[in-house]
């Protein structure tokens, strides 16, 4: 349970850093947390202590294997996730570069010519 | 059944995709040649596809659970056609609009990217496949809104791009607990959970998170903010994909299979949809009132439309989904006209600014009556086709006792008629100024889904009733049954 | 017979597809013109024989098939009453005389295409609402109007008509979006929305809102007080003959035609119900008389008065005795010549000179002596003056007012029509008399296309007020004791309509007399007139400014002969009066205007906080979207809990 706590605890900094900074990079962080803790949690799911890495070796039966293997699902999941995650951060680098270039500035509360 | 069409929906874009890419770099052009051409063989595929049975198709092989599963029912054939319809009308308008900019065969590859990610989430019956085809038309599209480069676009892009990450991280949160409370990410396991153990804490959280997240793709108040923003700044064929279909397919869609497939449809998830809805309504016209530019004045309305549709799925009932997916395609339609109209009206006069322009049914007939013809069908004039699916959807309301939603749809219904007059009164009518004198219509490829597009508008509005027995009633049907779902896919 | 109807129908919808389709093809535009106003004139005359034949055919129910819409359906139908045949009738006839119109008033004009091509199938949309015999079809028609009504205002191709036609477009919108409301709602709950299958009987409070949303919905196309304001603005936008023809005709035969339908056949009419109504028509009457009294622009004026006689219609339905109802639909008839005439005459008035504003006109009585007459007939008719039609639809109206027991309103009306016959000798003083402007001096007569409409309108006026068992005891009287049968009956032993003569009870009125008491005034005003010439009144030279004119420099050009009193002036006084001095600052263009202030307000209330929230950072939407989770987060909590508890 702590370990969830932990996580949850990254997810509250990404949120935090997303809302409340206000310098590009610094939301793109707290982006990137929010992701790798969705990311970490994942993994968690999937996880039990002691579990051993689900490759079926020879001398096991599949019933000790899925009593003691951890679950191999959410880390097939997570790796997509993570290449998809880094798609969208190279995205987002790109954007700030682009928004750099035209605005001169780094800070979100200064780029705000669309509104009402 | 193994009907390799589902596939290739998906396949050929992708294909496509990868070859322009590939020859883009030495031959500019093949994005103008080879996307049309991908686009008319998806429409050709989703056409073909409205008459088949319901059935699966099993990815690799592999059975569900185990295995990615393809689904089509009725609900899919009409986002399919939807979609397909619209991204083949849009590439075809794109001919002759991207000329003024570079890299188009970037653009293109973009493009047809977006549409494998729509026709993915449309057939897939596996929650982790629809989450990463989400995300392949969500970076696509996050990319196309900042495709111009400037200060304007790329501030949209930017802002799109951050909320639309938070969405799909809820969505994957969403899907982790599912997972982690059903063992499965096949959509039809986890509902055979969902019959057999009934709603849980957990799962109304998970429900929780996947109604917000699909429900800011879908651009529902208080999530909104960004599509205002994002869709006015993508070229005009790409607004008319966003306002069009992308919403839908990645928001309401998406929405209505994982509550409705999965989770049973309870009545409390239901009323967040339909209190979304209304608010989305009520609030996006009311803004769209109040702007000036052409292209943010239809991405509000997308806003309230959007609502509209959320309306009719929260209701519930049979008649209020057939109505909601009638107007769901319907708004595809004409909305896609609205914006590739705004887009003519843009590149001939240089402008935005509805006050800038005047006069314009002089100098540019075609695209002035397709104006007229999508502005009246989002207002709900007979006999276009916006009139019938809203009177349904009051219909609807009505017949489920919500008087009050009833009267707000209708209100909002005049709310829209009023901002599309404004729109015809100050784009279209009134004394031409000297500086559009010499301004001519667009050319052929645009008007061409201008008009293919108004058509539309008009033949679905006289048809309604061979559209209705067609297309939405057994859409709703299939929507509603969830049993015969899980039957379909794995088998009871 | 099924036959007709549908001719009644397609003819015109084709042959406006057909004008429509007849686009410029660059030299032919003169031929392509000329096709047109024949393809109109000759539709439009079928139109009044359709008419005749269903007056002349008797009643009948004609199905047309079903509509089923998610599991609703009802059966669609025509049917003919002797009121709508009525009704096409006269439309056929408005169409008729607005195409010999049209035919010079629009030559040279652009987009003549959807000119004709609205215009007929306006007529077609006209049709279909007076036959529908369920409410499916009337609104989509009714809707259909509404729309081509737009079109053809934005035809006007002047600075103000795009802006007209949108604010026309939006306040019908509104009225019709409670209408879609009301039919949606009795779709739902009485599963037919065929007239005769409603059972709408029953005064509880959801039908008496159901009621009064189409009741609004039908008084905004006749024009009533609040919804009245889109017929000034059009008036200044639109084409003249499309005022003639729409918002002065075919709307208020529309409009009243739904009001007495959803009165009388519809609804059950409670007594709480009539007084509104009839609030509503003498507020009408008198605000916007008011209003026309001050404008000195024709086509506003005209509007103005538009909406003030629609006052006497609503109010005659909204007494629900029979001599009121007589009134109000006898009135909408002869509004609909006479205020089409007025229209024409206006219309013809600016071909000639190029304007409508009272202070540039003046003198040309001498100059037009048929649209002299063809106006002093029409204006004296509108005042109700004896023994021209208005005078007798007036007439049943007090006394309708009288039998329903409210001589306050009854006097109010009397007050309002006297109002309306100051008005029109501003308007006839301001065009016809004094000297001619110098402007003017090359203003010809119009021609036959030009004059012979508003001619025949006012001979109608004249014919209808003279042999008022014409239109009352052949046509209006057996439409209604067919169509309500129970009130008719009501009407007070003895009474009856002869060709000259009317008694209704106890009072009567007879056309005899009433000229005898026309020629008696007629020749004491001349006794006044000729004493005043007897006594040789003295004529000098205007002064201004204690110069005589013609001997300073500068004011050479101020001479004798351009000294007019325009009449604008006439009733300025009014806007002195202590009540509407504080409410008429801008009574001209904007005062009991409610579009203006249901715009402003709710631009303030709602659009402009909600832009405001919008400010462009995304730190805000952010946060909106992280309290939108959370609370749909609370939301499910309390469901749950409560699920639980439950």
């Amino acid at each position: 349970m702590t370990v969830y706590i932990l996580d949850f605890i990254i997810f509250a900094i990404g949120i935090y850093s997303l809302i409340a900074k206000r310098h590009i990079i610094k939301k793109i962080i707290g982006m990137v947390l929010i992701e790798y803790s969705t990311n970490l949690f994942l993994i968690l799911i999937g996880f039990r202590y002691g579990g051993i890495a689900p490759i079926l070796s020879p001398d096991m039966n599949s019933v000790q294997f899925s009593q003691c293997a951890v679950d191999p699902l959410p880390q097939a999941l997570v790796l997509t996730s993570i290449v998809i995650g880094l798609g969208t951060l190279a995205l987002m680098a790109a954007y700030t570069m682009k928004l750099y270039e035209k605005y001169k500035t780094f800070d979100m509360c200064e780029i705000k010519r669309l509104r009402g | 059944m193994n009907n390799v069409l589902l596939p290739l929906s998906v396949g050929i874009p992708l294909l496509t995709t990868v070859v322009i890419l590939l020859i883009g770099k030495f031959w500019k052009s093949i994005g103008t040649l080879l996307a049309p051409i991908c686009g008319l063989i998806t429409l050709i595929f989703a056409i073909s596809l409205l008459d088949v049975p319901a059935g699966t198709y099993w990815m690799g092989g592999w059975p569900p659970p185990f295995g990615i599963v393809l689904v089509i029912d009725s609900l899919t054939k009409v986002l399919l056609l939807a979609v397909n319809l619209i991204s083949f009308l849009a590439l075809i308008y794109s001919v002759s609009y991207m000329q003024k900019y570079t890299a188009v065969a970037k653009y293109y590859a973009l493009f047809l990217l977006m549409l494998v990610g729509l026709n993915g989430v449309v057939l897939t019956g596996d929650l982790f496949n629809l989450f990463v085809f989400l995300e392949i038309a969500s970076i696509a599209s996050y990319a196309l809104v900042g495709f111009g480069v400037e200060h304007e676009e790329l501030e949209a892009g930017f802002k799109y791009l951050i909320l639309g990450s938070v969405a799909s991280t809820a969505i994957l949160v969403a899907i982790a607990i599912v997972y982690s409370l059903t063992g499965t990410v096949n959509m039809a396991d986890a509902a055979r959970f969902v019959v057999n153990m009934g709603m849980n804490k957990a799962l109304l959280f998970a429900a929780a998170l996947f109604i917000f997240g699909f429900s800011l793709k879908a651009g529902l108040v208080p999530f909104h903010a960004w599509l205002p923003d994002a869709h006015p700044s993508a070229p005009a064929p790409v607004s008319a994909m966003l306002s069009g279909v992308l919403i839908k397919v990645l928001g309401i869609y998406a929405m209505m299979r994982v509550v409705f497939s999965v989770f049973g449809a309870p009545a409390e998830l239901l009323n967040i949809i339909l209190w979304l809805g209304v608010i989305s309504a009520l609030v996006g016209v009311f803004l769209a009132l109040g702007q000036y530019d052409i292209k943010r004045l239809m991405a509000y309305h997308s806003v309230s439309q959007i609502g509209y549709v959320a309306i009719g799925i929260g209701l519930g009932t049979p008649l209020g989904i057939a109505a909601g997916l009638f107007h769901l395609f319907n708004h595809a339609i004409f909305k896609s006209l609205l914006f590739l109209d705004a887009g003519s009206l843009e590149s001939a006069t240089g402008t935005r600014d509805l006050r800038q322009m005047g006069g314009l049914m002089k100098k540019m007939p075609v695209t002035s009556l397709a104006t007229v013809t999508g502005s009246l069908s989002i207002a709900g004039v007979p006999p276009f086709n916006g009139f019938f699916s809203k009177l349904l959807i009051i219909l609807a309301a009505i017949a489920a006792k919500q008087y009050f939603i009833a009267a707000i749809a209708a209100f909002v219904g005049l709310l829209t008629l009023a901002s599309f007059t404004k729109v015809m009164r100050f784009s279209l009518l009134g004394p031409l100024p000297d500086i559009y004198k010499k301004l001519h219509d667009a050319p052929f490829t645009m008007l061409f889904s201008l008009v293919t597009l108004s058509i539309l508008c008009f033949v679905i509005g006289i048809f309604y009733p061979f559209f209705m027995d067609s297309l939405f009633n057994p859409a709703a049907a299939a929507i509603l049954d969830q049993t015969k779902y899980i039957s379909m896919i794995i088998g009871g | 017979m099924d036959r007709l109807i549908m001719q009644s129908l397609w003819l015109p919808g084709l042959a406006g597809l057909i004008c429509l389709i007849l686009v410029k093809v660059k030299s032919a535009e003169g031929f392509l013109d000329i096709v047109r106003r024949i393809i109109m004139l000759l539709v439009s005359a079928y139109c009044v024989y359709l008419g005749w034949m269903f007056l002349t055919a008797g009643s009948g129910i004609f199905p047309i098939g079903t509509v089923s819409l998610g599991g609703l359906s009802t059966r669609l139908l025509f049917r003919i009453t002797k009121l709508s045949a009525l009704m096409i009738f006269f439309t056929g006839i408005f169409a008729f005389l607005i195409s010999i119109f049209s035919m010079k008033y629009r030559s040279g004009a652009s987009h003549n295409n959807w000119y004709y091509g609205l215009s007929l199938w306006t007529l077609a949309s006209a049709n279909a609402v007076f036959l529908a015999g369920d409410l499916f079809t009337l609104l989509i028609f009714w809707e259909l109007s509404t729309l081509f009504l737009f079109g053809l205002i934005a035809l006007g191709d002047n600075k103000m008509s795009a802006f007209a036609a949108a604010k026309t477009l939006v306040i019908l919108g509104l009225a019709e979006a409670g209408m879609l409301f009301a039919v949606a709602y009795i779709w739902v709950t009485q599963g037919t929305l065929v007239f005769s299958e409603l059972n709408l009987g029953i005064a509880s409070g959801i039908n008496i809102l159901l009621y009064f949303l189409i009741a609004i919905a039908a008084m905004a196309k006749a024009g009533a007080i609040p919804f009245h304001s889109w017929i000034p603005t059009a008036a200044e936008g639109a084409p003249i003959s499309i005022m003639a023809y729409l918002p002065a005709s075919i709307d208020k035969l529309m409009g009243i035609f739904l009001l007495f339908m959803v009165s009388y056949n519809l609804f059950v009419f409670t007594p709480t119900m009539k007084l509104v109504i009839m609030i509503i028509g003498v507020v009408t009457i008198i605000v916007a008389v008011f209003m026309a009294m001050l404008q000195h622009d024709l086509r506003k004026l005209l509007s103005y008065h538009a909406v003030s006689q629609v006052g006497y219609m609503v109010l005659g339905i909204g007494t629900g005795t029979a001599i009121g109802i007589i009134g109000g639909l006898f009135h909408m008839m002869n509004h609909a010549i006479y205020k089409s005439g007025l229209f024409l005459c206006a219309g013809a008035v600016e071909k000639q000179t190029g304007t409508t504003d009272l202070e540039k006109l003046g003198g040309l009585g001498k100059r037009m002596p048929i649209l002299f007459f063809s106006n002093i007939i029409t204006a004296f008719a509108i005042s109700g003056v004896i023994p021209l039609n208005g005078f007798i639809s007036k007439w049943f109206v007090y006394q309708g007012c009288l039998k329903a027991g409210q001589p306050i309103m009854f006097i109010l009306a009397i007050f309002g029509s006297a109002l309306t016959l100051a008005s029109f000798i501003k308007v006839l003083h301001s065009i016809y008399m004094g000297p001619l402007p110098p402007e003017l001096k090359n203003v010809k007569a119009p021609g036959f296309s030009l004059s012979f409409p508003p001619f025949v309108l006012a001979l109608l006026c004249i014919l209808f007020g003279i042999i008022p068992g014409i239109p009352l005891g052949k046509l209006l009287i057996p439409s209604l004791t067919e169509s309500i049968p129970n009130i008719m009956k009501t009407l007070p032993s003895g009474t009856q309509f002869g060709m000259f003569n009317i008694t209704v009870g106890s009072s009567f009125w007879q056309v005899g007399i009433g000229i005898i008491l026309l020629f008696l005034g007629v020749i004491v005003g001349w006794i006044y007139y000729a004493a005043g010439k007897a006594l040789k009144a003295r004529k000098t030279q205007a002064y201004f400014g204690g110069i005589k004119p013609g001997t300073l420099a500068g004011y050479h050009t101020f001479t004798n002969e351009a000294v007019r009193v325009p009449g604008t002036g006439f009733y300025n006084t009014i806007k002195e009066l202590p009540i509407l001095k504080t409410i008429l600052p801008d009574a001209e263009w904007g005062a009991f205007d409610p579009y203006r202030y249901v715009n402003k307000i709710g631009k303030a209330l709602f659009v402009k906080p909600l832009k405001f929230l919008h400010n462009g950072t995304l730190s805000t939407y952010l946060s909106w979207v992280i309290i939108g989770l959370v609370l749909i987060l609370i939301y499910l909590r309390m469901y749950y809990v409560s699920s639980m508890v439950g």
